[in-house]
Order: C-alpha cells, then sequence, then structure tokens
C-alpha cells in the first residue's frame, strides 16, 4: 500500500520558497557601541537638529535688532553711529559662518558616532 | 495600510526616550534585515551595504522623534536605507541604479497564490528587498510563526505543542500570517517606500 502524501499548495510553496531564499547573507555584528551611540544620539536630537536654523537666526535677529535701536542714538553722535552700524552688519555678514561652523560640528559628531 | 505594530510603538516610545536597551533591542531585533536589505539594495556589496545599515540607524537616531508609527518601523528604516543608498549613488556618480524600481517589478506578487514562482525571480535583487522588507514590516507574531515553520522547518504538532493552542488556532493563525505577508507584499510592491 502506498501513501499519497498531498502537495504543498502553491501559495504556500510559494511563501517557503520565499522566505528561505531571503535569509542570507548572514549579517556582521554591530559595533557593541552602537547603541550608546544611537541613544544619545536620540536624547540630543532635536538640539542637534536645530542647531543650524538656531545659530543662523540668532546671528540674524541680533544685527537686526541694533540695527532697529541705531534711530534712537543722539544726533550729533555720528562716530557712535557708524560704530553701532557696524556691529549688526559685522553680525549679519557672520551668520553664514555661524552656520558653517555648526555644520562642521554636526558632521563630525555624526562621523564620531559612525567610528 | 499597515500600521506599525503593538510591540514596534512601545518600542519606538523607549527609542524617544533615548533609552539604551532599547537602541539595543531595535539593532537586534532589525540589524539583520536592515543589512539583507541593504545587501540586496547596493546590488551584493557587503562594504556598502554595511555603511547604508550604520547610516541608516545614526539617521533613524536623529529623526525617531518624527516617527508617528502610520506605517511599520522596519518599513521606515527601509525608506531611510533607500535614501542612503540613492545619496551613495550620487556621490559615486553611478549611472545604473540598483534601486527597486517599483515599475520593475509592478504586479510581481499578484498571482503568489495560483502560479509557481520562476526560477529566475528570486536571483532579482529589487525583489528579494521587497520580501525581506514585507516579511519584517509584519506583525511580530506573524512573523515569529512563519520563521518558525518555514525557515526552522518546525511541524505545526511541535508549534501546537509550544504554543499550547489547538491544531485549529495554530493552522489558523499560520493562515492569517501567510495572507498579512501576501498582503504586505503587495503593499510594499505597490507603495514602494511605504
Amino acid at each position: 500500500m502506498t501513501v499519497r502524501i498531498d502537495p504543498e499548495p502553491i501559495g504556500e510553496h510559494n511563501l517557503r520558497a520565499l522566505i528561505t531564499s531571503v535569509q542570507t547573507p548572514v549579517a556582521p555584528p554591530l559595533p557593541a557601541a552602537l547603541a550608546e551611540s544611537l541613544a544619545a544620539r536620540a536624547r540630543g536630537g532635536g538640539a542637534a537638529g536645530n542647531g543650524l536654523p538656531v545659530a543662523a537666526a540668532g546671528c540674524a535677529v541680533a544685527g537686526l535688532v541694533l540695527l532697529a535701536l541705531l534711530p534712537l542714538l543722539p544726533a550729533g553722535r555720528m562716530d557712535m553711529r557708524w560704530w553701532m552700524a557696524a556691529i549688526p552688519a559685522i553680525n549679519l555678514l557672520l551668520s553664514p559662518f555661524a552656520a558653517a561652523v555648526v555644520i562642521k560640528a554636526m558632521r563630525k559628531e555624526t562621523s564620531d558616532a559612525k567610528a | 495600510m499597515a500600521v506599525a505594530s503593538s510591540e514596534d510603538r512601545a518600542l519606538t516610545a523607549a527609542l524617544c526616550r533615548g533609552e539604551t536597551g532599547a537602541w539595543a533591542e531595535l539593532c537586534e531585533r532589525y540589524g539583520g534585515a536592515l543589512y539583507r536589505f541593504a545587501f540586496h539594495l547596493c546590488g551584493g556589496e557587503s562594504a556598502w551595504a554595511e555603511d547604508v545599515r550604520q547610516e541608516t540607524l545614526l539617521a533613524a537616531a536623529a529623526a525617531i522623534q518624527r516617527f508617528r508609527g502610520d506605517a511599520p518601523l522596519f518599513g521606515w528604516l527601509c525608506a531611510i536605507a533607500r535614501c542612503k543608498a540613492a545619496d551613495e549613488i550620487r556621490r559615486r556618480g553611478r549611472m545604473a541604479d540598483p534601486i527597486p524600481e517599483n515599475a520593475a517589478s509592478a504586479g510581481a506578487w499578484d498571482n503568489l497564490e495560483t502560479e509557481p514562482l520562476p526560477e529566475t525571480w528570486m536571483e532579482r535583487s529589487e525583489l528579494r528587498a521587497q520580501v525581506i522588507e514585507a516579511l519584517w514590516s509584519l506583525p511580530p507574531e506573524y512573523h515569529r510563526l512563519l520563521m518558525a515553520r518555514y525557515v526552522n522547518g518546525i511541524g505545526v504538532d511541535l508549534l501546537v505543542r509550544r504554543s499550547g493552542r489547538s491544531y485549529k488556532a495554530v493552522e489558523s493563525m499560520l493562515a492569517r500570517a501567510r495572507a498579512a505577508l501576501r498582503r504586505q507584499l503587495r503593499e510594499v510592491d505597490h507603495d514602494g517606500t511605504n
């Protein structure tokens, strides 16, 4: 007497083939300290992500405030006015450099965490 | 559309709090699958796949507060990995794009129930990447059951003994898990980045 084994349905056979085919290659282990770096990054993620716009906006706002204060200076103090105009102008000019410094710091932090 | 499972939501909450244990669990749960996904995405370059995996995890850590849970967590990681691989392709100035294109496989999973898989199909890396994304985006209980049944080759009888459920209940859960995988495959295929 022969025992007839029902063949696996096509749908199930296909899924079995798909699932087993994606079990390789074996992944190399992740660095042991990575979880700690990721957690630190997640805790400080918001601040690091906002660093660039905050720095740039801070410089720009400070410059604009100083510009707005110019008319309040007493008339006849032109030498003072020149200085007061120069400060916000320098501030505004510096804002892209401040942004660049922040970008550089963020990149370094990323590469450190990666290492 | 699939959403994050309750386990994923609980894990995400801990990830947002920056708990080291939660990040270790994420690496443990998805690290291997993410590497394999990246491996197929990167045309089988292991060093590149390793870079993509690490960059993906770093980007995920920076952006976890913005993860809303309206997609499976692994699907979200896969979307980041696609972006990281695309960045590298742009840096390398490659002409060929190995990132799965939905157009190349659209409808690939529609006849999964009725027709045998073409023999050469699983050599296509974009389809393998889709299978990985779909399989690890399933609710964990379905994922574990499918892995036990098809990867570890555990028979239904043993699954019944291990789970303490009835034979009928295990078979029914297996059927639901298979249906969920088929749905997820079609979703990944048609939605792409999930």
